[in-house]
């Protein structure tokens, strides 16, 4: 039986790694964790519980008779990159061959960056960017497999939550599907995630970067529409970004704050001064035009897409950028050659709804009676 | 009037997270002086001395007893322990405040029970002190049809307690799962506010020797039922309704103060006065500044004889016989 670290199980996507581990009869899940304060969640769930206490020698040991790891830690953003050349070193010492990364959607906007001063990098992703960075560098006969997802979504996701309410409460902030600005919504299913990282986590052959997204939404007003279908809610309850469609003057605010580099740099020392209209309508304004879905072979899960190149001006132009891997819908094949079948649109809303129903929320929110 | 003597028995993070505060105010607003402090390893006792420099310390409770004048005791120790502690404390004439669950096992509890200074020993349940818990325990019969109800509890989020090992979680070592930790605090507000239920019916997620770190519970109350689901692992609306014909109340677990009420479902939610919530909050009771925090109000109201702040040890032992009676 092949056994899978999880370094940072105890957080949501951990749990999610773990619980899916769980579903399979040849893997065995061994949680990694800081502190024991994280074993009440995860004892009854992964085959053992590991603690580093925070020391490099403690993460040796932890690691220690595993196969592959995945790492979903989290902790100080400060500390991302010093924590990944940590783990990594942690895997080499213990001839672990396999190390999957989590990093996230936000290193592109560091990238971005580079080509226009506009675009505003936030921490998180110049931590990753700089992680990934040092992991590419330094992996020597290490295989690794950095994953960038989005906003990663379904049960127990604090996205899901906040979606659900914003659903119930009829306050979803986001651009319409006829919306000039409109591209596809940057999101994952956490289960769908998860086998994508254990699947590789057994049988990945060579350094990758995968950005990983559903591939089911065309809009965000299609991806509320349906949440709220799931849910038992009427569609009438999604009012999309009339909130941002109304804000007229804030675009032209945006317009001289983008046209003046001292502005600019002042905005990146503290873009929280201005207020929440105009960074909404900064990151619509400046965010890539609809994506191109390129078909993808069933027998692949990776390919090179064209995507946007943010010009100083504020313009956009296509360029090849990195590697994109999305996946097409489960199909035998994926399943013959060993991979893990995912989860399809319509169970994934299913089991967001189940969830959430088993919670309370649906209680709580006065939605028992309608579903 | 001369500071009330106390020994603090167990000196980890439930003193250090919850209490420690509250006592070093109360030591300097004179009602209490901390004289002893008890904790079988060094380095606790040591740390302890550091925020308690007048006291000395001991490893065992009767070296406490034996050499020191005590009027009280504090019990902050791990449950499995209470017991033993309390009852030392009381042969030594000493009133006892012991930190909830009373005990891990409700045959050891009856012991303290059927002492005969048992009216001496009181059990800390901070969530009596909480204003919105207050209000409804006087004013739920306005909101609610007490003669045919439904309740529900939702309780969940990832445990954030500082331990230092995983052995509170074995049962072979009598740890405590999310029931004994989270199902006193949830079935003691039940039973303050709605009475005492007659039978609780507990389904976990405990496995091998771990304890579970989720439960639900099914509880009948003489006229009325309800359904508390707990949880370590998950994030769960934190709250807690009682639903009748008459209308619907609506508070959070965690002591926010604001109580919510509705006629039917079909209405929309309303909030209670605030003015009327703080009216009968523990702080206006013991004049006390807003300011005040819950484990301060507690070891006030013990400290100054006012029980109706805490639990009497016969409702802590009733509780904990629902709890652990599967």
């Amino acid at each position: 039986m092949k056994r899978i670290a999880v370094v940072g199980a105890g957080g949501f996507l951990g749990r999610t790694v773990i619980d899916e581990i769980g579903q399979r009869l040849d893997v065995a899940a061994i949680a990694v964790v800081r502190s024991p304060k994280s074993f009440p969640t995860l004892m009854n769930v992964a085959n053992e519980v590991r603690f580093t206490y925070g020391s490099s020698s403690g993460l040796e040991r932890a690691l220690e008779g595993c196969d592959a790891v995945i790492d979903v830690s989290l902790g100080e953003v400060a500390g991302i990159s010093g924590a990944a050349t940590q783990l990594l070193s942690a895997c080499q010492s213990t001839g672990i061959e396999r190390l999957c990364y989590t990093s996230t959607y936000a290193v592109n906007a560091v990238k971005r960056s580079r080509l226009s001063p506009t675009k505003i990098p936030s921490e998180y992703g110049r931590q990753k960017f700089r992680a990934e960075t040092q992991l590419l560098e330094r992996a020597a006969a290490t295989k690794i497999r950095i994953f960038r997802p989005g906003l990663i979504w379904g049960p127990r996701s604090s996205w899901t939550l906040k979606h659900f309410r914003s659903l119930v409460d009829g306050n979803i902030a986001a651009p319409a599907a006829n919306a000039m600005k409109q591209s596809a919504p940057n999101l994952i299913f956490a289960p769908n995630l998860a086998r994508l990282m254990i699947d590789s986590a057994l049988s990945m052959e060579s350094q990758t970067i995968v950005d990983c997204a559903d591939l089911w939404w065309s809009s965000w007003e299609d991806y509320f529409v349906k949440m709220a279908s799931a849910t038992g809610l009427h569609h009438s309850q999604v009012h999309v970004a009339t909130r941002l469609i109304r804000a007229g003057l804030a675009e032209e605010l945006l317009e001289l704050v983008f046209n003046n580099r001292f502005l600019t740099s002042v905005f990146q020392r503290g873009k929280a001064a201005l207020p929440k209209t105009a960074i909404a309508l900064l990151k619509l304004k400046f965010k890539p035009a609809p994506k191109p879905w390129q078909a993808v072979s069933a027998s692949a899960r990776s390919t090179t897409i064209t995507t946007s190149q943010v010009h100083r001006d504020g313009a956009f132009s296509a360029m090849q950028r990195d590697i994109f891997v999305g996946w097409p819908p489960p199909t035998r094949n994926l399943v013959d050659e060993g991979l893990s079948e995912l989860v399809g649109m319509c169970e994934a809303l299913d089991m967001t709804a189940k969830w959430l129903r088993q919670a309370g929320y649906f209680q709580v929110t006065g939605l028992e009676s309608a579903t | 009037m001369s500071p009330t003597k106390a020994v603090i028995i167990g000196c980890g993070a439930v003193l250090e997270h919850i209490h420690l505060d509250a006592l070093r105010s109360l030591q300097k607003s004179g009602l209490v002086e901390v004289t002893a402090v008890v904790d079988p390893v060094d380095e606790m006792r040591r740390r302890a001395l550091t925020w308690f420099p007048g006291a000395n310390a001991f490893a065992q409770v009767s070296h406490a007893l034996e050499s020191t004048q005590l009027q009280v005791a504090l019990i902050f120790s791990p449950p499995a322990h209470h017991v033993s502690g309390a009852l030392e404390c009381l042969a030594a004439g000493l009133r006892v405040f012991c930190e909830k669950p009373l005990a891990t096992d409700a045959q050891d509890a009856l012991r303290l029970v059927q002492h005969e200074q048992s009216d001496r020993i009181h059990v800390g349940m901070i969530r009596r002190t909480f204003s919105g818990n207050r209000f409804l325990r006087q004013s739920v019969a306005e909101f609610v049809d007490l003669s045919d109800f439904e309740f529900s509890w939702f309780e969940g989020g990832r445990y954030s307690w500082p331990i230092s090992s995983e052995s509170a979680f074995l049962q072979s070592r009598g740890g405590a799962g999310i029931v004994l930790d989270i199902g006193t605090h949830a079935l003691d507000t039940i039973a303050w506010i709605l009475g005492m239920p007659d039978s609780v019916s507990i389904t976990s997620d405990a496995s091998q020797d771990f304890t579970e770190s989720n439960a639900t519970l099914e509880v009948k109350l003489p006229s009325g039922r309800g359904k508390m689901q707990l949880s370590w692992t998950d994030p769960l609306p934190n709250g807690f309704s009682i639903s009748s014909a008459l209308g619907d109340v609506w508070l959070a677990v965690h002591g926010q103060p604001n109580v919510y009420y509705r006629q039917s479902r079909a209405k929309p939610w309303n909030v209670v006065q605030p003015a009327r919530v703080a009216s009968s909050s523990a702080h206006a009771e013991l004049k006390l500044p807003k300011t005040t925090s819950f484990s301060q109000i507690e070891l006030t109201a013990f400290l100054t004889n006012r029980h109706g702040f805490l639990t009497p040890v016969s409702e802590a032992h009733a509780i904990l016989t629902m709890l652990t009676s599967h």
